[in-house]
C-alpha cells in the first residue's frame, strides 16, 4: 500500500510543494498549475487595477521567484515569457504613443 | 491607415521588448531567466538566430571569375560592384519586409509549438492576407488621398 499523491510532501511539512504535487499530478505532470496561477494573478490585477506597469513589475517578481524554485518547468517559463513580452510592448507603446 | 502604422510600430516595439526581456530580466540569484542556456531549465528560447544574416550572404557569396577568354578581367570588378549594390538593396527590402510582416511571423514563432501545424498555417496565412488587405487600403489612401472606409 502506497501513500496518496502529495502525502509525502504534506507529511514533511511542505504545504506548497504538497499542493503543487497534487494539482500537477492530476493535470498530467506538465507544470500547468503555476502557469494557471500566473494567468489568474495577472487577470485579477488587470480587472482590479487596469495598471499595466503594476502587472509587469509583479509578473517579473513572480517569474523571478518561480525561476529559482525547485518545480520550474520550461513550458511555463516560455508562456510567461510570451505574456511578459506583450505586456512590455504595451507599456512601451503607451509610453511613446499613448 | 492608423491601424497599419500602429501595426508596424507595434512589431518594432515587440522586437525591442523581446530583446529587453532576454537580456535584462534576472532571477533572485542574478541569473538571466530567458537567456536560452541549454544546460538550465530555460531550454528553448534561442538568443541568437544566424538565419538573419542569410539573405545578404546568398547574394554575394558566389566566386567572381572571368567566364570566358572573351571576357576581360575588369568585368569582374564591375560584377563585384553590382553585387554589392544588389546585395544592399536586397538586404534593405528584406529588412523592410521583416518589419511589415514581423507581427504574424512573431506570433507564429511564439505559438506554433502549441498549435496543430495545419491549423497554425491556416491561421497565420489568414493573418498575413488580412495584413496585406490593410496595407493595400493604406497604399490606396496614400496614393489617392481617398479613404475607402469613410470613417
Amino acid at each position: 500500500m502506497t501513500n496518496v499523491v502529495g502525502w509525502d510532501e504534506l507529511y514533511n511539512g511542505s504545504l506548497v510543494s504538497a499542493a503543487y504535487t497534487m494539482y500537477d499530478y492530476y493535470m498530467g505532470n506538465t507544470g500547468w498549475p503555476i502557469t494557471i496561477l500566473f494567468f489568474v494573478f495577472q487577470y485579477m490585477l488587470y480587472i482590479k487595477t487596469k495598471n499595466l506597469n503594476l502587472m509587469f513589475v509583479t509578473a517579473i517578481f513572480f517569474v523571478s521567484m518561480f525561476a529559482v524554485s525547485t518545480f520550474v518547468q520550461p513550458l511555463a517559463v516560455e508562456i510567461m515569457f510570451a505574456v511578459l513580452v506583450f505586456e512590455l510592448a504595451g507599456i512601451i507603446y503607451l509610453w511613446l504613443f499613448g | 491607415m492608423k491601424v497599419v502604422m500602429r501595426l508596424i510600430i507595434f512589431s518594432i516595439i515587440l522586437n525591442m521588448a523581446t530583446g529587453i526581456l532576454i537580456n535584462q530580466i534576472v532571477d533572485s540569484e542574478g541569473n538571466k531567466i530567458f537567456d536560452g542556456d541549454i544546460n538550465s531549465y530555460r531550454g528553448a528560447i534561442p538568443n541568437y538566430n544566424p538565419d538573419a544574416l542569410g539573405q545578404f550572404e546568398t547574394v554575394d557569396s558566389d566566386n567572381l571569375a572571368p567566364q570566358s577568354v572573351l571576357q576581360s578581367a575588369s568585368d569582374a570588378f564591375y560584377q563585384l560592384l553590382d553585387k554589392i549594390g544588389l546585395g544592399f538593396i536586397s538586404r534593405f527590402f528584406t529588412i523592410v519586409g521583416k518589419y511589415l510582416y514581423g507581427f504574424p511571423t512573431y506570433l507564429q514563432t511564439l505559438l506554433s509549438k502549441y498549435i496543430d501545424p495545419a491549423t497554425g498555417n491556416f491561421i497565420f496565412d489568414a493573418l498575413v492576407i488580412l495584413i496585406n488587405l490593410a496595407y493595400t487600403f493604406a497604399g490606396i489612401q496614400i496614393w489617392s488621398g481617398r479613404n475607402l472606409f469613410h470613417d
